[in-house]
């Protein structure tokens, strides 16, 4: 695992132009949590509901806590809010801190109208989860029951298109 | 003749400067370390290029863990990238172990070098001294000194170049030392000129070898203006020689590992592009459509 992060690492700390693979959860943790931690303004994440299998990794929920109070913007789009009790405590300290600083953390529920706008713009006619890192890092989830997702830590051009999908019906 | 009489004791600063500069050299790990990087500057480049992008495709090629490599054809670039990566590997160490190694012969191999000109620069100081009180240039115990020198810094240098062995400090002092005494006690009178003429030598039985000379060396075109010049550049020489080889190897190394490092990274980049256009998941991104309006 460690020679996985090593490697996440190098790659979001060069902004390495390589588009690859990623998949399992932790994987999953390991990618999100450098792109949070290569996070310069703003990042949007879209989710299910900020799900516990990959949230939970302990260095990835750190790197989250740190970048909620830094004064960061953090957008999160969610398909469902769930019940306080299911909620997990990702998603618990997103809501704790969208109380302290409601400019800068803010969560909302999709329209249908962003679902309807990313049907048509994945050709595949598929609604992807994803997250987009300032205009330059995404990570695009192909499967969501393998959290197998495509990468990049430095691909402007995929990442407008995302954070643009985004804005247009977050704001 | 020179009509000037002082020549030496007006220099004397620059013969303090060679001696401090020397020594220094010799006790100053930092100033070798400073000389040897800025000479060797654009090796350094190269050498980090190399290990930024060394990192940057084992990155790669971990990261691929998470690609689905079913087919052959994936199989077979990951192995090809594999070894690519092995290959920057060697090549870096290569490199690494290159610089060191040049290092080590104008830093190290040499530094018994520093401590005599250092030394001899001091006897130059000397030298200047018994000028001002005799009121005379001392021709010809600098003439033998710098003889001496010139052969034992040429042997130093091929012996540095050229062999494992190398010349001890305590051995360069004592040689300097001696040469000092030497030419201090029995200084070697400059001849007029020197001739080699064959037929002295061989009887001319057939009259087959020219009976002009071979060899002329006019010694009295020796001034002591040249050698005073002579002496002021030899206490400097180690650093100008030490220069002018730090210099050719940086640009020997450049040339020999810029062509290959290019290479490599084409070969890589293809095989990496390759790669790519194999992955059906890339598919999603290349269809994923620029506007909706």
């Amino acid at each position: 695992m460690n020679s996985y992060r090593n490697a996440v690492k190098l790659l979001s700390e060069n902004s390495v132009k390589n588009e690859f693979s990623n998949k399992g959860p932790e994987h999953a943790a390991i990618v999100l949590e450098y792109m949070l931690k290569e996070t310069k303004n703003e990042i949007r994440f879209f989710s299910g509901s900020f799900d516990k299998t990959v949230t939970t990794n302990t260095s990835f929920i750190k790197e989250l806590d740190k970048f909620l109070s830094s004064g960061r913007k953090f957008y999160l789009f969610l398909e469902s809010l769930p019940p306080i009790a299911e909620q997990s405590p990702a998603l618990a300290k997103v809501i704790a801190y969208s109380k302290k600083s409601p400019n800068n953390i803010i969560y909302k529920i999709i329209p249908d109208e962003f679902v309807s706008e990313l049907k048509l713009r994945f050709q595949s006619g598929n609604v992807y989860h994803y997250a987009v890192s300032d205009d330059s890092s995404y990570r695009i989830e192909i499967d969501k029951n393998n959290f197998k997702a495509i990468c990049n830590f430095n691909d402007s051009d995929i990442a407008l298109k995302l954070k643009e999908i985004f804005d247009n019906h977050f704001f | 003749m020179e009509e000037y009489s002082t020549l030496l004791a007006p220099f004397s600063s620059f013969f303090q400067l060679a001696v401090a500069f020397n020594f220094s050299y010799v006790a100053s790990k930092q100033l070798r370390d400073s000389l040897k990087k800025g000479f060797l500057h654009s090796a350094h480049t190269l050498e980090s290029l190399y290990e930024e992008k060394k990192n940057e495709l084992e990155a790669k090629l971990e990261v691929l863990k998470d690609e689905d490599l079913a087919s052959d054809d994936k199989k077979n670039i990951k192995k090809e990238l594999t070894i690519k990566l092995d290959q920057f590997r060697a090549e870096y160490h290569n490199l690494e172990s290159k610089i060191e190694e040049n290092q080590d012969i104008t830093a190290l191999k040499i530094e018994p070098l520093y401590i005599h000109t250092a030394l001899i620069s001091l006897y130059f100081l000397f030298l200047g001294g018994i000028e001002a009180i005799n009121n005379t240039f001392p021709r010809n115990e600098l003439f033998t000194l710098l003889t001496l020198s010139s052969i034992y810094i040429s042997f130093s240098y091929y012996l540095a170049f050229s062999s494992s062995h190398k010349i001890t400090a305590a051995f360069s002092s004592s040689i300097t030392i001696i040469f000092c005494i030497f030419s201090i006690l029995h200084p070697v009178e400059i001849p007029p000129s020197f001739t080699l003429n064959m037929t002295k030598y061989i009887p001319n039985i057939l009259g087959l070898i020219p009976s002009t000379n071979l060899f002329f060396f006019p010694y009295s075109y020796i001034s002591n203006h040249g050698l005073l010049f002579y002496s002021l550049t030899l206490s400097f020489f180690p650093f100008v020689l030490a220069s002018v080889s730090l210099l050719v190897i940086n640009f020997r190394l450049e040339y020999k590992f810029k062509s290959r490092y290019t290479k490599h990274l084409q070969e890589i980049n293809e095989l990496k592009s390759h790669l790519d256009s194999l992955s059906e998941t890339r598919n999603i991104i290349k269809n994923f459509s620029g506007s909706h309006k």
